[in-house]
């Protein structure tokens, strides 16, 4: 290119990113001369083409990758065991009633003091752990403290409980059985 | 620098943000769930343009959503979160581009085919579509982010060397050579075609 003014100006002058000065300088220029006057035609064109080219991304794919971000971040947020809490929190609720509803007899025997510490067990369901719970210590007939922590998050439920109890639940992830077993000592011992 | 934030992004909107990025810190995986859902059209938009690959561009904005889940905690929710994402979309995908060494294909299915009743009409667009994104795959990697964020998110030069972590004036440049070497393509493609 023949003429002072540069290309790389002409190309900043389509969108002001030149100061008053050059833009006055280029604007004047492009006026006068033919081949300047033509290449900001094709920049246009191309810029044109290039707004043209792209259009917003499909829902098809914006799904795949909310799905596949939250499945990858499933576990690290503990979210099937927040699936599993709640559903535990549910649970609770509708299986301890009657031991609720006892626990004003009890309560002036047991104080929450003595509680011990139950763990509700989250565990996926291809692993081998879910039958081998392991030793679930002593459980006296008294106030249980019933603490379900399961990823970052723990919830901790107070109740009474009498005798062994089994709760299995099965959680709207396939891949998650929440087992909780509450022993009394009475069966232990 | 703050990126100057779009006025339908009103401050009842960065508001709201700041509480979901708040609450997902704090451990909730709904907030983080909104806040993936406020950024997913940009980020995977911003990904496209630059991989000029669909597939290539999905995994690059999955990855940025977990990259901002592992970082959550170092992001400061008083700060627009946009230009967060675009400057970590922006180092995946020069890391996908420099891993694949341009081998990555341009894919033309980026565009949808509906809408588009006349076959002449959709022969030519598709034509286009081949030319620019062939013009663009000319480009330098970071020719390409500073197209994308000035000519296509129309972002001011001075929001892209934010993004971007450059000088106003690297910007500049690197946006007045991917101009004029698109130019050129177009230019040499039109004489073929004469």
């Amino acid at each position: 290119m023949s003429c002072p003014i540069e290309e790389e100006l002409l190309a900043l002058s389509l969108s002001g990113d030149l100061d008053a000065e050059q833009t006055a300088s280029v604007s004047a220029h492009v006026k006068e001369c033919d081949i300047c006057r033509n290449l900001m035609a094709v920049l246009q064109l191309s810029q044109q083409l290039l707004a043209n080219t792209f259009e917003e991304p499909v829902e098809e794919d914006l799904r795949f990758v909310r799905i596949a971000v939250n499945g990858q971040l499933a576990s690290h947020f503990g979210r099937r065991a927040w699936f599993a809490v709640a559903a535990v929190a549910a649970g609770l609720a509708i299986f301890l009633t009657p031991s609720l509803v006892r626990r004003n007899t009890d309560e002036q025997v047991h104080s929450v003091a003595t509680a011990q510490r139950h763990d509700i067990l989250v565990e996926p369901r291809t692993a081998q752990a879910i039958p081998n719970l392991g030793p679930l210590g002593q459980v006296h007939r008294r106030v249980h403290r019933v603490v379900a922590q399961a990823g970052l998050k723990t919830v901790v439920l107070s109740t009474n409980v009498s005798g062994r109890s089994e709760l299995r639940m099965v959680t709207a992830d396939p891949d998650v059985l929440i087992l909780m077993q509450m022993d009394d000592n009475t069966h232990a011992n | 620098m703050q990126m100057a934030i779009p006025f339908d992004r009103c401050m009842f909107e960065q508001d709201f943000l700041r509480r979901l990025i708040r609450e997902a810190k704090a451990g909730d995986a709904f907030a983080f769930e909104r806040i993936i859902t406020a950024h997913e059209h940009m980020v995977l938009r911003f990904a496209q343009r630059i991989l000029l690959n669909r597939e290539a561009a999905k995994d690059a904005a999955q990855e940025a959503f977990l990259r901002l889940y592992k970082s959550l905690r170092e992001v400061d929710e008083t700060r627009d979160l946009s230009a967060w994402l675009y400057r970590t979309t922006s180092n995946i995908c020069y890391d996908i581009l420099r891993r694949t060494k341009r081998h990555l294909s341009i894919d033309l299915s980026i565009e949808p085919a509906d809408g588009r009743p006349n076959p002449e009409e959709s022969m030519n667009s598709a034509q286009q579509k081949r030319l620019v994104m062939s013009a663009l795959k000319q480009l330098s990697a970071r020719e390409r982010e500073v197209i994308a964020l000035r000519d296509l998110e129309g972002h001011s030069t001075a929001e892209v060397a934010h993004i971007l972590g450059i000088s106003e004036g690297t910007v500049r440049s690197q946006l007045s050579t991917g101009r004029i070497k698109i130019k050129n393509f177009v230019t040499i493609a039109a004489r073929r075609k004469l």
